[in-house]
């Protein structure tokens, strides 16, 4: 008898169309139940509803920015817990550095290569 | 009259008043003539003066001390405070002195008032008994006291400045001269009692006379270099130009005791700017003033000795231009100087005290203060102009910055989504469905020629920049330019795209002129949402004109001037919408430079932006430089100076 665990649910906000698809098709083809947005305001409302397991986040992205969503998610005591991997194409070291004190959980620049990504996610679960 | 000094002139009225008729003295009254005498020797004296000046107001040192001995010896107190009044009166009526008249007669009737009562007092002896030259010694110490007093208290009052300082001023001249007045007068006492002998003291007299001058200039001179040493110090590390200009201007007027300045410079762009200071505060100098101060200035070419002109002359108010003589009473000292081959200074002051002997003097202080204030004003614009240097130097820098974080950033994202798709097409093999395989290598692919397109775009840039873009002239076919614009680009535009250029060939570099019109497109796609985006063009004369315009929500005034400048976003948020080097438009304005065109941008009337590109047939004649291509001004940002003090000539 095997125990069937409910599919594990993630939120990828990306304002590029591309990277948002591959992700999503990689990760659902690992079995992950994934939702897609592509601004910072989508990210939010999408989070507090359905209160994703994990969160892939851009920085740049319209109407709210990566810091302003990770700062009211943090504020939020239903998403407060939730990890959040930031994937930015901002990869000097003083951005990357903005994005821990803003409290991502992991970092990653772009370009990045999908293990990377995927090998954080089993990490978490 | 001040009411301090009106004050005061009652007061040494009222001593003197007090003093002569309270006093009883057994002296008998002298012959009418005796008095007479005296009288006219007490006019002499006050005649042969010497000017002390303190800032704004000058004391004069006579020789009265020597007539007075003499009245004292001959004279009752009440008849030789007469004398004195009758004779101080007359000469200043002589010197017109109108103004202090009231202050001199009453001040020196109250001193002689104090020596007369001082002589009595000691019995009134005979000039031949050393008891007799003792209180004359005495009597001339008192005078010497009142007279010196009630100049330094008047001065100080009349410029608020503290009594020790005036005095410490004052009062060494003052003794040194009355000293050898009063020795004058007591020789000439003693002579007279011996008859005509007396006419063996007029060489001494001479003598005497011309060294008390030589002292009171000594001083005068000496105070004055103090106060251009003072006046220098004071104004050397400006570094505004108005500042300096209100400061030099206050200092000059210090310095020759003038009531109102007006400081002026012309500038190495031959903009002439200046300020009016005078006690009530400053302001700037209006065209009249700048015009008539130029024209006074003294230009002596003769007197270039490799620092540049400089000269200084006093100017009588009758030959003053209207302007000028509006500005304030009196006459003028003016003075130029250059540092080097830059700034020229121009100082006028205007003095209202008359000091006639001493004019040439105040005007060669001035033109050294001249020489200093060029020097001042040079730093300042110097300063000025390496603070600004640093500025932009610090702005550049961070456009820089910004740009190569915004390269990073654009070079980075789709670089991504290729080693993305890639990745994915490896990960999952065979397991892969075809239609998805289909769309990661599409994604791929596209991604890659936006890559292309970017670098391009950036070695463009970098080509134009160093100089090494060139116009490759072909017959270009309008009609073939429209068909491929349309095709490139109408699916982009989402099909809002309409091309209509004037069929017919023109001879230009083909390839740049698409490019500069893709790129126009392309920013009309990404910041105007909605609504049409056409592209015209027609024939004008030896130009071809291009328009590219949207409904988008337009451009603001101020931003037109920008966006044509190198690694402008307007938006440079990270929420922004967009994304972009902000290349686009810089590369376009450094292609149609070029192609020696030129490009601008508008608004228009129901919102929304239009560019227009004008290039000519048969391409740029002569070849352009890049950056400094003739005619293509617009969108080019001239830096503008900082607009000087004052109002500006030429």
């Amino acid at each position: 008898m095997t125990l069937v665990e409910p599919a594990r649910r993630i939120l990828v906000a990306d304002d590029d169309e591309d990277v948002r698809e591959t992700i999503t098709f990689n990760l659902q083809m690992l079995g992950y139940q994934v939702t897609g947005v592509g601004n910072g305001e989508d990210a939010l409302r999408v989070a507090r509803q359905m209160v994703p397991e994990l969160i892939i986040l851009d920085l740049m992205m319209p109407e709210l920015n990566g810091f302003e969503v990770l700062a009211s998610l943090r504020g939020h005591p239903a998403t407060r817990e939730v990890p959040v991997v930031v994937l930015s194409a901002r990869a000097a070291d003083a951005d990357v550095w903005d994005g821990w004190k803003a409290g991502a959980d992991y970092y990653i620049t772009k370009p990045f290569v999908l293990d990377e990504l995927i090998h954080f996610i089993e990490l978490v679960g | 009259m001040k009411s301090s000094i009106l004050a005061l002139v009652l007061c040494l009225v009222a001593l003197a008043a007090g003093l002569v008729l309270g006093v009883p003295t057994a002296h008998p009254s002298g012959s009418p003539g005796v008095v007479a005498a005296c009288t006219v020797a007490f006019a002499l004296a006050g005649l042969l003066s010497v000017h002390l000046e303190l800032r704004r107001n000058a004391f004069t040192v006579t020789p009265g001390e020597a007539v007075l001995v003499v009245g004292l010896f001959l004279l009752p107190p009440a008849q030789l405070v007469l004398a004195v009044a009758v004779g101080q009166s007359c000469a200043c009526l002589i010197e017109r002195l109108s103004g202090k008249a009231a202050f001199n007669v009453a001040q020196s009737s109250a001193a002689a008032a104090v020596a007369g009562v001082v002589f009595v007092a000691l019995g009134h002896p005979q000039a031949r008994s050393p008891w007799g030259w003792a209180a004359a010694t005495l009597a001339v110490a008192g005078y010497f006291v009142v007279n010196v007093g009630a100049i330094c208290t008047a001065v100080a009052l009349a410029e608020h400045r503290p009594l020790r300082e005036v005095a410490a001023a004052t009062a060494l001249p003052a003794a040194v001269a009355a000293s050898a007045s009063g020795c004058m007068g007591l020789l000439v006492a003693v002579l007279a009692t011996l008859g005509p002998a007396v006419v063996l003291v007029a060489p001494v007299i001479g003598l005497l006379f011309v060294a008390s001058r030589s002292v009171a200039r000594h001083r005068s001179e000496h105070l004055r270099f103090r106060r251009l040493y003072t006046a220098s110090s004071r104004t050397g590390g400006l570094t505004g130009l108005e500042d300096a200009l209100v400061t030099l201007a206050d200092e000059a007027r210090l310095l020759v005791t003038g009531t109102t300045a007006l400081a002026c410079v012309d500038r190495a762009d031959g903009s002439w700017a200046g300020v009016v200071v005078n006690d009530g505060g400053h302001r700037p100098a209006t065209l009249d003033e700048l015009r008539a101060a130029q024209r006074l200035v003294p230009r002596r070419s003769d007197d270039n000795d490799g620092h540049g002109h400089a000269g200084a002359a006093t100017i009588a108010r009758a030959v003053l231009p209207e302007a000028l003589s509006r500005i304030a009473a009196g006459d003028v000292v003016v003075a130029l100087s250059t540092a080097g081959e830059a700034d020229h200074v121009a100082l006028a002051v205007f003095r209202e005290l008359d000091a006639r002997d001493q004019a040439g003097g105040q005007a060669d202080v001035l033109g050294a203060f001249a020489r200093h204030a060029a020097l001042t004003l040079a730093n300042a614009r110097l300063y000025q102009e390496v603070e600004e240097a640093l500025r932009r130097q610090v702005d550049l820098n961070r456009q820089k910055d910004d740009f190569l974080a915004t390269v990073s950033h654009e070079l980075r994202t789709p670089l991504t989504s290729i080693l993305g798709a890639v990745d994915t097409i490896a990960r999952f093999g065979d397991r892969l469905p075809g239609e998805r395989r289909e769309q990661f290598f599409a994604m791929a692919k596209n991604q890659g020629q936006r890559l292309q397109r970017l670098i391009e775009d950036l070695l463009m840039v970098a080509a134009a920049d160093a100089g090494t873009a060139r116009c490759l002239a072909t017959e270009t076919d309008m009609d073939e330019l429209a068909c491929g614009l349309t095709a490139d680009l109408g699916p982009l535009s989402g099909g809002r795209l309409t091309v209509e250029l004037e069929p017919g060939l023109l001879r230009t570099d083909g390839e740049k002129l698409r490019r500069i019109l893709v790129n126009l497109v392309e920013n009309a796609v990404k910041y105007a949402p909605e609504g049409p985006i056409e592209v015209t063009g027609r024939r004008a004369g030896d130009f071809f004109e291009l328009a590219v315009a949207d409904r988008g929500p337009g451009i603001s005034m101020f931003d037109r001037e920008r966006i044509f400048e190198r690694f402008v976003q307007l938006d440079q948020s990270s929420t922004r919408r967009q994304g972009g080097t902000g290349l686009g438009l810089y590369l376009c304005r450094q292609l149609v430079e070029v192609l020696g065109g030129t490009i601008s941008v508008s608004g228009r009337n129901r919102g929304g932006t239009s560019f227009t590109v004008r290039v000519p047939d048969a391409g740029p004649q002569p070849l352009p430089s890049p950056g400094a291509g003739a005619g293509v001004g617009v969108g080019k940002v001239v830096p503008r100076r900082m607009a000087p003090a004052g109002v500006e000539l030429g």
